[in-house]
């Protein structure tokens, strides 16, 4: 359980804004997000498609595209006691950051193990490449280990090829290649889709008994609202390119505070939780174009609660309760989840 | 007329020859009545898929029955078959494949038309179109008749793909998987348009997924099958199938879906299965093929005997266990 | 026809792509003086038809700008008129090719069955066959004019164009809107006009600008060995170069290099057009992507 005692901060983003060069014109894909993540926290990053989540995370680690630009702020991330401003190092001192200190996995990432080579080769040209001094014999250990903590035949999987296992056992493998360095942050994109139930369902209880059991924070950017019920302390939803609501998960998913949450969350059918369903409904209409963006709240044209002032100026965010932020002029009028009984 | 719409009894399906030949489907019974809501859901390789691609006929059947409005499809003549095309549309689940990126919306639609002879000049040709459209909830409607389908998001594509299934007026669509690629807040609008038009048209849903939450929410007054290593193991009415589930399999899978609602999923309460792997299904255990994951296997029936789906009209296992008792 | 004008739109972006691109530019903008330059020169460059005996083998100056032949005659005409031939040949050839291969290769994996088998079976053999010899020996029986080396080079390279497109339609026609657009009952004529060879086009632009590098070589090569009738153009200036010894004479330098750098140049604009096409084709407009 979470204990009251304040945890540290690890990776801060401060107001940062990142655009893509288009033909067309700047695409803002990213637009004055604050985020804090700390020691030992799963946050989930939730949205539609094209929100900015995966650009967020990306320019963590300077993986974003050629034509990505960073136009202003910051991210911080801390190390026994030091500061490192990951947005101003060269590409040489971010590859020690990669993998080793934030591990990031891809989307729909099972195609990530080049299929010529087993599966143990991963791991020591992973760590070799790393540089660490590890030796042959201690990687395989060390590997061997984690798989097992995945539930999965250690010998049989370093031993096997890609296509000799299934996309669950890869999905596993893999999770444990992204900690086979020790990160301190690990950030996942999508880890469950294209998975079957039962699978998902074992992956989504390993991740929570290997967070309890290392000290090591996550990142989870998903379209899936129950992965982030399942697995995050807190979430954080985004709308174009902005973070829009920030607050712990029962907040969120109780009381969300900003209709665009509050529409994802009805949004969202259930099979035995007692929310209401007379409640249920898609968001009308579609996200806004990124490159000529309006002075306004982006997300007013799909908003039930809209008034005047969301359509002439864009709103900040602001403090709406202990770990909750939102940035909405309306917010005291969204109404609670409602539940049957 | 035949009561139901459709009939299978012992259906078989099987890939290969000789040695290398798999069983995929492994007899299955089932009835789908008009304007009904069928849904089948299942893990990846349970056979779901190929299912619905023999139903639509684009697949054969290699033993067993499947009539429709009470004629043997193996059977149909020429003349026959032209007209089950016109009865039986699919849905497919990418919406970026399943339209001919060279093709404006307005003629994706408007060949079918043409093609049958329903609509014959331009003007008629263009109201029809404009009303499917219309139909579906792509408004205003000119927004869309000349674009190509990669203007259009993924929402707006699967649209498309069912006004265009549309046009001839079937009374069955086979829909496989369509919101599995698309965004969860967007799936229920799709749904709801789906079910308007069963309202209006008078179609029977043949829902493919492996989401039961929403297969719950589609076949609201329908029935659910759910499937296993090409059997069904357990078949009945929605809400009787979720609130009431009998077999293991099914049990399992309600426990292990994740919902949007932190309190709720960390305490739901899960039903364990065995750690034995998925069989592959060119070497399907005798006697009941769950009996590998399944806790409640026992001695010797389990491991002898395939078991049968039997119950009541609402709800039928195939289970020796419950079934037994 | 609105696939055509789906075509158009693509073609424009393309265009703006590929002017991006400056080896394609480059490719394009030799190709095009070729052309030009074939068209223009009998008027602008006529052929100097007399021999001219003071004048034999001079260097480069004013008047001849790349200097004089073997019969005192001026090289540049001779170049500037040179291509015209080659690239009218290859680009007969290059269209029959390309339309026999449509043709059988959209044909045989829609039709399928024993049809298909066979002419795979005999695409296979055919591909055994080597052509460059084929075609000498076919030259010492008959009399090989213009249009009918243009259809015989058509008729030795239809196999391997026909396992490409067969290729590329086997996979084309198991996409989800041909399986729909059989499931409405529309005709196989649609199917292969108006679903299938509309999403070939980059294919079959491709594939034509590989059969003209083909045409061109054949080509060359039987002029250069001397097997086909004389004409004024780069490969017969080649085969005339080396039989006069002008590779020993230094004065002559010009007469053997013009028609070399010359038939390079024509193949060397091909093969950049072909491989900016390549990387046009695949990821630009093959994602979905606003216009």
């Amino acid at each position: 359980m979470m204990t009251k005692a304040m945890k540290k901060e690890l990776l801060k983003i401060n107001d940062l804004s990142i655009a893509y060069n288009t033909p067309r014109g700047k695409l803002h894909a990213v637009r004055n997000v604050n985020l804090t993540v700390h020691e030992n926290e799963v946050v989930a990053l939730i949205g539609e498609s094209g929100c900015g989540k995966t650009t967020l995370c990306l320019s963590i680690v300077q993986l974003d595209e050629d034509n990505a630009q960073l136009l202003n702020g910051e991210i911080n991330y801390y190390k026994d006691g030091e500061v490192k401003i990951l947005t101003q190092m060269s590409e040489r001192d971010i590859k020690i950051i990669r993998w080793q200190e934030i591990a990031l996995m891809f989307q729909a990432s099972q195609s990530v193990f080049n299929p010529v080579i087993k599966i143990k080769e991963h791991f020591i040209d992973t760590v070799k490449a790393h540089d660490n001094g590890y030796s042959r014999k201690a990687i395989i250990d060390k590997s061997k280990n984690l798989l097992s903590k995945m539930q999965l035949d250690a010998d049989r999987v370093l031993n096997s090829y890609a296509h000799e296992l299934s996309g669950g056992m890869k999905q596993r493998a893999l999770i444990a290649l992204s900690f086979i360095l020790d990160p301190k942050i690990v950030i996942f994109d999508e880890p469950t889709t294209a998975l079957d139930v039962l699978t998902q369902r074992k992956i989504i209880d390993l991740l929570r008994l290997i967070k309890e059991e290392y000290d090591f924070s996550i990142i989870i950017i998903t379209h899936d609202l129950a992965i982030a019920a399942e697995l995050a302390d807190k979430v954080a939803t985004m709308y174009a390119g902005q973070i829009v609501e920030n607050g712990k998960t029962e907040d969120i998913f109780y009381s969300p505070s900003h209709p665009y949450s509050y529409g994802l969350i009805n949004a969202v059918p259930k099979l035995i939780s007692d929310k209401c369903e007379g409640d249920l409904s898609s968001i009308p209409g579609s996200p806004p174009d990124l490159i000529d963006i309006e002075n306004k709240c982006q997300f007013s044209p799909r908003c039930n609660f809209a008034t005047e002032e969301c359509f002439r100026d864009e709103p900040t965010i602001i403090k709406v309760g202990e770990s909750h932020f939102v940035a909405c002029y309306n917010y005291k009028n969204v109404p609670p989840i409602r539940r049957d009984n | 007329m035949a009561a139901n719409l459709i009939e299978i009894s012992n259906l078989h399906k099987k890939f290969g020859q000789g040695k290398k030949e798999v069983w995929v489907l492994r007899g299955l019974n089932f009835s789908i009545k008009r304007k009904e809501t069928f849904c089948i859901v299942g893990e990846s390789g349970c056979g779901k898929t190929t299912l619905g691609r023999i139903l639509a006929n684009i697949e054969s059947y290699s033993k067993g029955s499947y009539r429709f409005s009470g004629q043997e499809v193996k059977d149909l003549t020429k003349k026959d078959l032209r007209s089950f095309k016109k009865d039986v549309q699919m849905i497919h689940q990418d919406p970026f494949a399943s339209l001919n990126p060279v093709q404006t919306i307005f003629s994706i639609i408007a060949n079918p038309l043409k093609r049958h002879n329903i609509t014959k000049k331009y003007n008629e040709t263009y109201k029809e179109v404009s009303r499917i459209l219309d139909l579906v909830g792509l408004t205003p409607v000119e927004d869309f008749l000349d674009k190509y389908p990669h203007q259009l998001s993924g929402g707006q594509k699967q649209r498309v793909s069912i006004a265009r299934a549309l046009t001839l007026d079937p009374s069955f669509m086979v829909v496989d998987e369509a919101v599995s690629m698309i965004d969860t807040s967007l799936r229920i609008s799709i749904l709801n348009s789906l079910k308007e038009l069963q309202m209006k048209y008078n179609v029977s849903f043949f829902f493919i997924t492996h989401d039961l939450t929403i297969a719950n929410y589609f076949a609201k007054e329908g029935r659910i099958a759910v499937m296993y290593l090409g059997k069904i193991v357990e078949l009945g009415e929605t809400d009787e199938l979720i609130y009431n589930a009998k077999h293991p399999y099914t049990k399992a899978l309600i426990g292990a879906i994740p919902e949007a609602d932190p309190i709720i999923t960390k305490s739901k309460e899960r039903f364990q299965l065995k750690e034995g792997n998925i069989p592959e299904l060119k070497n399907i255990p005798s006697g009941c093929a769950f009996n590998t994951r399944c806790p409640w296997a026992e001695e010797p029936v389990c491991y002898d005997k395939d078991p049968l789906l039997i119950g009541s009209e609402e709800h039928q296992v195939a289970c020796h266990v419950v079934n037994n008792n | 026809m609105e696939s055509t004008q789906y075509l158009f739109k693509k073609f424009k972006v393309g265009l703006k792509a590929m002017l991006s691109d400056k080896i394609g530019v480059l490719g394009i903008s030799i190709l095009l003086i070729i052309i030009l330059l074939s068209a223009i020169s009998p008027y602008i460059f006529p052929l100097q038809s007399r021999a001219d005996p003071t004048q034999i083998f001079q260097p480069p100056s004013g008047e001849n700008w790349l200097g004089t032949d073997h019969m005192g005659r001026d090289i540049w005409p001779q170049i500037a008129n040179g291509g015209r031939g080659l690239l009218l040949l290859a680009f007969i050839t290059a269209s029959i090719s390309v339309m026999i291969g449509i043709f059988l290769g959209t044909a045989a994996p829609l039709i399928g069955g024993k049809f298909d088998e066979i002419l795979l079976f005999f695409a296979d053999v055919w591909l055994t066959i080597p052509r460059f010899p084929l075609l000498v020996v076919l030259s010492g029986f008959f009399n090989l004019t213009s249009y009918v080396l243009a259809l015989v080079l058509a008729i030795l390279s239809w196999a391997g164009l026909f396992r490409s497109i067969r290729a590329e339609v086997l996979s084309l026609k198991e996409r989800e809107y041909v399986e729909a657009a059989k499931m409405l009952d529309l005709s196989m004529i649609h199917v292969i006009f108006k679903e299938i060879t509309p999403n070939m086009m980059p294919f079959i632009i491709m594939n034509f600008t590989l059969m003209m590098r083909h045409a061109i070589y054949a080509q060359v090569g039987l002029f250069f060995l001397g097997l086909l009738p004389l004409e004024v153009n780069w490969g017969v200036m080649l085969n005339i170069a080396w039989a006069q010894g002008a590779i020993y004479h230094p004065d002559a330098l010009w007469f053997i290099l013009a028609p070399a750098i010359a038939i390079s140049l024509l193949i060397l604009s091909l093969v950049w057009i072909n491989r900016s096409l390549e990387n046009l084709f695949n990821p630009v407009l093959r994602t979905d992507h606003d216009d």
